[in-house]
């Protein structure tokens, strides 16, 4: 992974010393808080209802062990002892003090960590595919464009203070996992004929009150325009972008507003005019060094035959083993290896449950051990809200399989109904309408028996407590919205969204259901899925499929009819 | 008006020297310039004076600069000016100053007006001013913040308008100047932290 060099370490300490100063001019009231708000966003920091909220970045997240250990360090010392990791890869504390965050900030630079840009209205951590550089398929591995692009927009002078916040995906297979086509911009990583790789560029896409899918503005776009054609975008957008509204100050909305074919010909003019071909422009040897961070690590030669064996052994012997393997395993583009995902969403823990992408400090330690015996001490944070070993091999699946366990994280059921991406709503963020924990624990209690979970297939649930749509609940085959209701919370529910290739919004069922019976609610759904879905001996209709075939009529029906 | 500072691009208050005067009308932002003057008065002043015109003053509905009358004006002020600039707030069109370019070029200041902290096209302006190769004087007026100074400098701005209030600070003033010293100014790809060979 990439190493700071001393620009990068320098950098990240005059960020600590920038933030400190101005911490102490809001306490000493000279910085007023109409400057100060933007300005302690740009380091991560919410006042929330509670209690402030710092999130913390893992550029495209990709993090190492001991930047794991700092993390319990900073929990214990200084929080309340867990992190919350989010859909974009970052992680977050709720319980920081403000006056103490200057000295968090300090500890992270320690260990090449910090909070730039994860809040406020600039350009955001950029998030791309968990398993980049490990697929088969892959076309080229995203993360030396992930980060160029994090080394371009740190402190990017110009963009700064744009109408609204930007978030930029990357990823390098036709399959996509990082929800590009949601993202004010997403990239593609593909080939032209005469082999030359580049991007087809999406702009415009998010969620949040008006959800939109990005719209495709350049075919294909020569890499080594990568940074010019960005900057034209960005420029174009922080000109044009409206600022009256803050809900409509999104790209999507600029973009929305004018076609993205005359929204194309601006960046374009932009572009052709100002900065195309010029020192922006990014050279082989360039893309040769990004690339030399993002090397493969010393992977071991096995015998095939053998290690299949074994594991096979292992997977007769041990159901419980064999769910796992067959849930929470990814295939390897390297023979006798494969990827692991580390379930963030245990459920009932000793009769308690625990919120989807929460980690305790002793099993951030613990994981960080993990991972330096297991997978080359790196880990990477998911779209989802879950964990991955990426390079974890085959025949030692078992003994790490048995070690999870312990930790409450190697729950079966990745993918499945209880993999549910949630946000941390009303209890932590001052912008939530509703309360999700609660919700989800009940959904949890539900839907507790495993076979059935496995027997419904992949389904992605998500569920937001407010419009704001942190969950991404309009891309859930099944969404779930908390909204208030004269001060009760109440939940409405959509199917057949999609963060994928088929990316969609999914539709409003119906009205709100309440809080007691969201989980009687997602019941009667899942019956008509159960009685309609149509398999043969090969497949099963999936659940997002029926939507799709049936349209949100019977569910409506079996729901308020 | 009054009450104002004009700092340079190092923060060192060069108040005392800065004698330029913006045109009074009657939209004139505070802080424009450290004062002001009517036409009247310029027109009966002996000596030629450094003279900050309202950009959106000039142009006529098309966004051209107009003939007529105002251009009379415009020449008017030019013969009582030793040196001239224009404001421009962030409402301006870009198209309209890419447009000007002409114009603009030729101009001794140009102060871009911000209205709210939180409005950061005036870093683009500033920006696009350098890429239409202005290379004359950018000044900041209006509602930026000390703790943008580091960003406007590298954006392309040379100078800045601030409050009193801003000024009067536990920590010196020149520190805005100086934060984030390591960071580059988004034009460079070369300058990038891994390809710099730091």
């Amino acid at each position: 992974m990439y190493q700071y060099n001393y620009a990068d370490q320098t950098l990240v300490e005059e960020r600590v010393a920038q933030f400190r100063d101005q911490t102490e001019r809001f306490l000493a009231g000279e910085l007023p808080e109409e400057q100060f708000l933007p300005l302690r966003l740009q380091n991560g920091l919410y006042i929330q209802r509670y209690a402030p909220m710092l999130r913390i970045a893992i550029p495209y997240g990709l993090f190492a062990s001991y930047q794991l250990r700092k993390l319990a360090e900073i929990t214990r010392k200084y929080d309340k002892g867990y992190g919350h990791f989010t859909t974009r890869t970052n992680i977050q504390l709720n319980w920081p003090k403000l006056e103490e965050v200057p000295d968090i900030l300090a500890e992270l630079a320690s260990v090449q960590m910090h909070a730039i840009q994860t809040s406020g209205n600039c350009i955001r951590n950029t998030t791309t595919d968990p398993y980049a550089g490990i697929h088969q398929e892959e076309i080229a591995d995203p993360r030396p464009y992930c980060e160029i692009i994090r080394q371009w927009s740190t402190f990017h002078p110009e963009f700064a203070f744009l109408p609204r916040k930007f978030k930029i995906a990357v990823v390098g297979t036709a399959n996509d996992r990082a929800a590009t086509q949601v993202h004010d911009v997403g990239l593609h990583v593909k080939t032209n004929e005469a082999g030359e790789l580049g991007f087809e560029v999406l702009v415009g896409g998010g969620l949040g009150r008006t959800p939109v899918i990005g719209k495709v503005i350049n075919e294909f776009l020569p890499r080594r325009h990568l940074l010019s054609y960005l900057d034209a975008i960005l420029r174009v957008y922080n000109l044009h972008g409206r600022r009256d509204n803050k809900y409509k100050a999104r790209i999507k909305i600029l973009v929305d507003s004018m076609g993205g074919p005359a929204f194309a010909k601006l960046v374009d003019a932009e572009w052709q005019a100002h900065t195309k071909d010029g020192p922006l422009t990014l050279t082989d040897a360039n893309f040769a060094t990004a690339s030399s961070f993002f090397t493969e690590p010393d992977y071991l030669t096995f015998d095939a035959l053998q290690t299949q064996s074994e594991l096979q052994q292992q997977l007769d012997g041990d159901k419980d083993f064999a769910n796992w393997y067959h849930q929470n395993t990814v295939a390897h583009k390297v023979a006798g290896y494969r990827a692991v995902v580390i379930s963030l969403k245990a459920g009932l823990v000793d009769g308690r449950y625990v919120p989807s992408g929460d980690l305790s400090e002793s099993q951030m330690d613990a994981l960080a051990d993990l991972a330096d015996k297991y997978s080359f001490s790196e880990l990477r944070g998911t779209y989802q809200q879950n964990l991955v070993f990426a390079d974890v091999q085959t025949n030692q699946l078992y003994e790490l399989w048995q070690q999870l366990s312990e930790l409450h994280l190697a729950r079966a059921n990745i993918n499945t109904l209880t993999d549910m991406i949630v946000c941390p709503g009303w209890d932590y963020c001052s912008l939530a309408n509703a309360t999700t924990h609660n919700i989800a624990e009940q959904i949890e209690k539900q839907f507790d028996d495993l076979d059935y979970l496995y027997d419904l297939g992949e389904i992605r649930l998500n569920m937001s407590g407010c419009m704001n749509a942190c969950a991404h609940h309009h891309t859930g085959d099944i969404g779930i919205l908390g909204v208030d209701k004269k001060g009760e919370h109440w939940y409405q529910i959509s199917l057949g969204g999609n963060s994928s290739n088929d990316a969609k919004i999914g539709k409003i069922l119906g009205k709100a259901v309440p809080a007691t019976d969201v989980a009687i609610t997602l019941q009667k759904i899942l019956d008509v899925y159960l009685e309609q879905r149509v398999s043969n001996d090969h497949e099963v209709e999936r659940f997002g499929d029926l939507v799709d075939r049936v349209g949100i009529a019977p569910f409506k029906e079996k729901v308020y009819g | 008006m009054g009450n104002h500072h004009v700092l340079n691009s190092a923060g060192a208050d060069i108040s005392q020297n800065d004698t330029w005067l913006a045109l009074h009308t009657h939209e004139l932002p505070d802080g424009i310039a450290l004062s002001h003057i009517t036409l009247l008065e310029l027109l009966h002043k002996q000596e030629k004076r450094e003279i900050v015109l309202p950009l959106t003053d000039l142009l006529d509905t098309e966004g051209q600069l107009a003939g007529g009358l105002l251009q009379e004006v415009r020449e008017l002020v030019s013969q009582h000016a030793s040196r001239m600039g224009v404001w421009v707030t962030s409402d301006s069109d870009t198209e309209a100053l890419v447009g000007l370019s002409e114009f603009l070029l030729q101009q001794d200041l140009i102060v871009i007006h911000v209205p709210a902290f939180t409005d950061g096209r005036g870093f683009s302006y500033a920006q696009t001013l350098r890429h239409i190769g202005y290379q004359g004087e950018i000044r900041m007026a209006g509602k930026f913040g000390r703790d943008q100074i580091a960003y406007l400098l590298r954006a392309g701005v040379d100078s800045f308008v601030l409050s009193e209030h801003d000024m009067q600070s536990i920590s010196d003033i020149t520190q805005a100047f100086n934060a984030l010293a390591s960071s580059y100014d988004g034009r460079d790809a070369a300058a990038l932290p891994m390809f710099s060979g730091a």
